[in-house]
């Protein structure tokens, strides 16, 4: 009979107060030059630390970073345009949920 | 195997100039990209532009793909003559965007598996070479229902993990894993899985694999980051009076009072009934006023009653005069 693995324990990166300049760099699998440009354009922010060896970032930043190097690679759009495509593309989500529930009331 | 026509995939004719086909695949890219659509196939179709792309940007390999092809429409069974592969030299080339890993059964009998580059999941540096190095992070997207939000618990995800053993050819292999989910997450965050990535080179350890979490849209509960919005139908009279009524929440049910004199839309809130975390999100009860449909002759004259004796006019806002 086959045994059933543990299973692997995740951890909630939201739990964390932070990620670092190098967590980004290992998650995006791209250099620390290159996620310094994406923070001048403001497609992520520190919320701690003055020199980029000390930045520390919300943990909701590594989605958007990572969201920003795919459009970046896959569709070829610079720093400053994925800064405003990846705002766009929260605030549809946002509009496309509030319109699935107007729509699709459970009780309709 | 089925023959791809790449030409269709990407929207253009056979005699498509470079710049016709990169114009093409960057429009439809920016269409179904996952990170940008809402379609629900965006992932495999834009897997399929890129393989499309990969194929008709080169110019060897796009003649090689035109000679082979010559007479196959797409979804024809295909098969590559025996020798075909001695006529075009693909080395060097390489694989230059996307998951190569991924790419079909197809493209790969034609041009081989990807070359060089690594298993990329979101990545671009590569990673084969004679030192010791920590694997790729990887990263994937998981529908969970919300209930394993709420309370935690196993669920099991299936990736097509990209390997590249010691050579540097790319698989794509399916591995299964059961995952603990932990209590609380909210849609669009990210748990990680510490060593579940690409494996080290040499003796280095192997990468993370972050999952983005998406949750599964529910028949009754609306998740806006912590807080749960639900629709809760009350009779009129349960409105009028006011009533104690029961209300599902992910934790159970629980009863809830509706004070008199409720109105449709109105919101109640459940304290610290979303989903659990530091603070917990709330459940909000949207209220629908619901009216039964008259079935006999006494559930008739009741509502005449009420005609008779209330001055009522739901539409005094609609004229200005007062309700």
């Amino acid at each position: 009979m086959k045994r059933e693995q543990p299973p692997i324990e995740a951890e909630l990166l939201e739990a964390r107060e932070s990620v670092t300049l190098r967590e980004l760099c290992q998650a995006c699998d791209i250099e620390a030059d290159y996620v310094i440009e994406f923070v001048e354009v403001g497609v992520i922010e520190p919320h701690a630390g003055l020199r980029p060896n000390e930045w520390r970032f919300p943990p909701r930043s590594l989605a958007r970073l990572q969201r920003a190097v795919r459009l970046h690679r896959d569709l070829s759009v610079g720093p400053a345009g994925a800064a405003l495509a990846l705002d766009l593309i929260e605030e549809v989500a946002v509009l496309r949920r509030r319109l699935r529930w107007l729509e699709g009331g459970p009780f309709d | 195997m089925e023959y791809k026509d790449y030409y269709s995939i990407l929207g253009v004719e056979r005699d498509a100039s470079a710049d016709d086909i990169k114009r093409a695949y960057r429009k439809l890219a920016r269409k179904y990209h996952p990170d940008v659509s809402s379609e629900t196939d965006a992932e495999s179709k834009f897997q399929e532009l890129q393989e499309a792309y990969e194929v008709l940007k080169d110019p060897e390999k796009r003649a090689a793909y035109d000679q082979l092809g010559q007479g196959y429409r797409q979804g024809q069974d295909f098969r590559p003559p025996p020798d075909w592969e001695q006529h075009f030299d693909f080395g060097g080339g390489g694989f230059t965007g996307g998951d190569a890993g991924a790419f079909s059964d197809f493209f790969e009998s034609l041009f081989g598996q990807a070359t060089g580059g690594g298993a990329r999941g979101f990545g671009g540096r590569g990673g084969a070479g004679g030192f010791h190095g920590r694997g790729q992070d990887h990263t994937a997207r998981v529908e969970i229902p919300l209930e394993t939000a709420y309370s935690g618990g196993q669920h099991t995800i299936t990736l097509q993990s990209p390997e590249s053993p010691a050579r540097g050819n790319v698989q794509a292999r399916p591995r299964s894993l059961n995952v603990r989910i932990p209590a609380g997450v909210t849609d669009g965050q990210q748990i990680r899985l510490s060593g579940q990535g690409g494996g080290g080179i040499g003796s280095g350890a192997s990468g993370d694999l972050y999952l983005e979490i998406h949750l599964r849209p529910h028949r009754l509960f609306r998740p806006e980051g912590r807080d749960i919005h639900l629709d809760l139908p009350i009779a009129s009279w349960e409105a009028a009076l006011g009533a104690t009524v029961k209300v599902p929440t992910l934790g159970g049910e629980v009863d809830t009072r509706i004070p008199a004199g409720a109105r449709s839309g109105q919101r109640l809130r459940l304290k610290k009934r979303g989903l659990p975390g530091s603070p917990p999100g709330d459940q909000y009860l949207h209220l629908r006023i619901v009216a039964p449909k008259p079935e006999t002759d006494e559930d008739r004259e009741l509502y005449e009653r009420m005609r008779d004796q209330m001055a009522f006019d739901p539409r005094a806002g609609l004229f200005g005069r007062a309700a």
